[in-house]
């Protein structure tokens, strides 16, 4: 459907302008010819007016000729030819209009029709030229407003899945546990209060800092993770251990932010917290040519009260990296006998910047 | 004499800090803490301790489990907790307090009070029943719980064959073992996968997945034939039930 018709306000204005365009053209063509006002007006308004119509078909044809996709010579003989037929279809109607002219009310219509038919063709190509213009023009703004509008979506996923890591970060379960623990110490062990307290602060400095930031190395995140499980580890004593293999020319390399936290916090909540002897999560981070690959795996319990669903977290990483990386980026994630193993593998951001 | 208590937290410190803020009610003893809820069962069933300070959010077997899994035996729970999503729940199950960490030592103070209040009543017989906290569960359970003395066991649902009633017990039949579970087995039932698990007679609620054969001897004298060569009787409204399902 031609988008005109979606609005009824747009069809009257373009209506009306047409309007006043086919007056100004049939008067034109008075004086061109010479004749009568009225009978030029009962002549040339009319078809004048049905060329609206037929400038509507080329809105199909601009559509198939996208102005910055196709040839240049392609879109001019299209478009001309286009121009040339619809004119022609248009000259053919008129005469059939003339015919029933003479049937009502008989004068010198055949004649004046056929000497102004010269006249008629030019105006009916620039009017058809005006149609072209026009659908051009409306198919260009619309495509800049769909890129604008693509751009503006993709920020606010971005922003959205950014506000989700944060806001895992500083959940109330998190803050809850800190607590707790600290209040536990007070009463057993008072002494490890100041290194857990400080842990816990620089845990969230960097949660609320670098949330705002685009990119962080890979040594801050790991630094972060180890500030996460150091508070973990006083709840959850030896039923956590953790392994860490880490490319060292990793550690400089860039990746958002926040990224592997939400990944460790559910090693922890769907793995370690639901086992009776604890495990180990295992963090590899390797940094290839292309790509820096991070697996993180960690034990669960096959026989828990709960079926270990996709979290939440993990989703939420999924969508940051779909939304920064597109398909250069991947996660998978794999359950088999009782471990649970997620695989990140961003393009490595410096390979992307001097190839 | 003092009154004998546990304390049940995966938590180490958890533990050490209750025992610490009890040390101020010397009519109160800890003869045992208990790291998750599978000990709770073991130690509860050795130790017959009057009061149980219970944690709810343990690895595999949690508070409101060591609860049911203990039934009749049940001390008088207290359930120690960090989060109050579980409070509705834990009120449910007729526990006689709840409480939430950290701990207010004058919130712990009238928990002993009624401590003592309610060991007080038991001495004259008024003694409530305590009752699972296990509301009708929404999605079909994955796994069942079984005490055998001290001992849980953990039976994920797929490995059992059939369910057989007994009086108020249900008979657990898997492949190496049978298990037994005080419960009806109505209330099995109802707790399994409809999908899965057909009542094919009034005593017998069987694996689907198990099934071998359906003998047909004469009308409305039918058998079920499982995997294992274990033949059961079919009655004429679990023969709809089953016809239905396949």
């Amino acid at each position: 459907m031609h988008p005109i018709f979606a609005q009824g306000r747009n069809l009257l204005a373009a209506g009306g302008l047409w309007l006043a365009l086919s007056a100004i053209a049939s008067h034109l063509l008075y004086l061109l010819q010479g004749t009568e006002p009225h009978v030029a007006a009962a002549l040339y308004s009319p078809l004048l007016f049905l060329f609206f119509f037929f400038g509507l078909s080329n809105y199909y044809i601009c559509l198939e000729l996208p102005i910055r996709q196709t040839p240049f010579l392609r879109l001019i003989a299209t478009q001309l030819i286009a121009n040339a037929t619809t004119v022609l279809l248009w000259l053919v109607c008129g005469s059939v209009y003339v015919w029933f002219l003479n049937r009502i009310y008989p004068d010198h219509w055949e004649k004046l029709y056929r000497s102004s038919i010269m006249s008629l063709s030019s105006i009916g190509a620039l009017l058809y030229c005006f149609w072209i213009l026009a659908h051009y023009l409306f198919l260009m703004a619309r495509q800049h407003e769909a890129i604008e509008r693509e751009a503006l979506e993709k920020k606010l996923l971005i922003n959205e899945t950014e506000l989700q890591a944060i806001k895992a970060t500083i959940h109330p379960h998190f803050l809850y546990n800190s607590l707790n623990t600290v209040a536990n110490l007070a009463l057993t062990e008072p002494g490890k209060i100041h290194n857990l307290c400080l842990q816990i602060s620089e845990f969230l400095r960097y949660s609320v800092s670098y949330s705002r930031k685009a990119s962080a190395t890979v040594g801050d995140e790991l630094v972060h993770i180890q500030n996460y499980l150091g508070i973990e580890r006083e709840r959850f004593g030896t039923r956590l251990h953790t392994v860490f293999d880490v490319d060292e020319q990793a550690r400089e390399e860039p990746m958002p932010p926040l990224l592997l936290f939400p990944l460790i916090e559910n090693s922890i909540k769907h793995g370690i917290d639901t086992l009776l002897e604890g495990g180990t999560i295992t963090v590899r981070i390797r940094c290839g040519a292309e790509h820096l690959d991070i697996q993180i795996e960690n034990p669960f319990d096959e026989l828990g009260k709960k079926q270990g669903g996709s979290s939440i977290g993990l989703e939420s990483v999924a969508k940051r990296i779909q939304a920064q990386y597109g398909k250069e980026g991947r996660v998978t994630c794999t359950r088999q006998d009782g471990m649970f193993r997620v695989m990140l593998s961003l393009p490595r951001q410096r390979a992307l910047q001097n190839p | 004499m003092s009154i004998t208590g546990i304390i049940v937290d995966d938590e180490r410190h958890a533990r050490q800090a209750l025992s610490a803020a009890l040390q101020a009610y010397p009519g109160l003893e800890i003869i045992a803490q208990c790291e998750n809820g599978v000990d709770a069962v073991k130690i509860v069933n050795e130790l017959r301790p009057q009061v149980m300070f219970l944690d709810i959010h343990m690895p595999r077997v949690d508070g409101f489990d060591v609860v049911e899994l203990l039934g009749e035996e049940a001390p008088v729970i207290v359930f120690v907790t960090a989060h109050d999503e579980y409070a509705i729940r834990a009120f449910d199950s007729n526990a006689l307090d709840y409480l939430l960490k950290p701990l207010d030592p004058e919130r712990l103070r009238r928990t002993i009070e009624r401590i003592e209040e309610r060991l007080d009543q038991d001495e004259i017989g008024r003694y409530t029943q305590v009752t699972t906290g296990h509301r009708q569960l929404q999605a079909p359970l994955r796994r069942i719980l079984v005490r055998d003395g001290s001992e849980v066991h953990v039976v994920p649902v797929n490995e059992v064959l059939y369910f057989e009633s007994a009086d108020d017990y249900v008979a657990i039949h898997l492949v190496d073992r049978t298990l037994i579970k005080q419960d009806r087995l109505q209330h099995m039932e109802e707790l399994m996968d409809p999908l899965n698990f057909c009542r094919i007679h009034r005593s017998f609620l069987i694996n689907l997945a198990c099934l071998s054969g359906i003998e047909t001897e004469a009308k409305d004298l039918r058998t079920a034939i499982l995997n294992n060569g274990r033949r059961l009787p079919i009655s004429r409204s679990g023969y709809h039930r089953l016809r239905s399902l396949l």
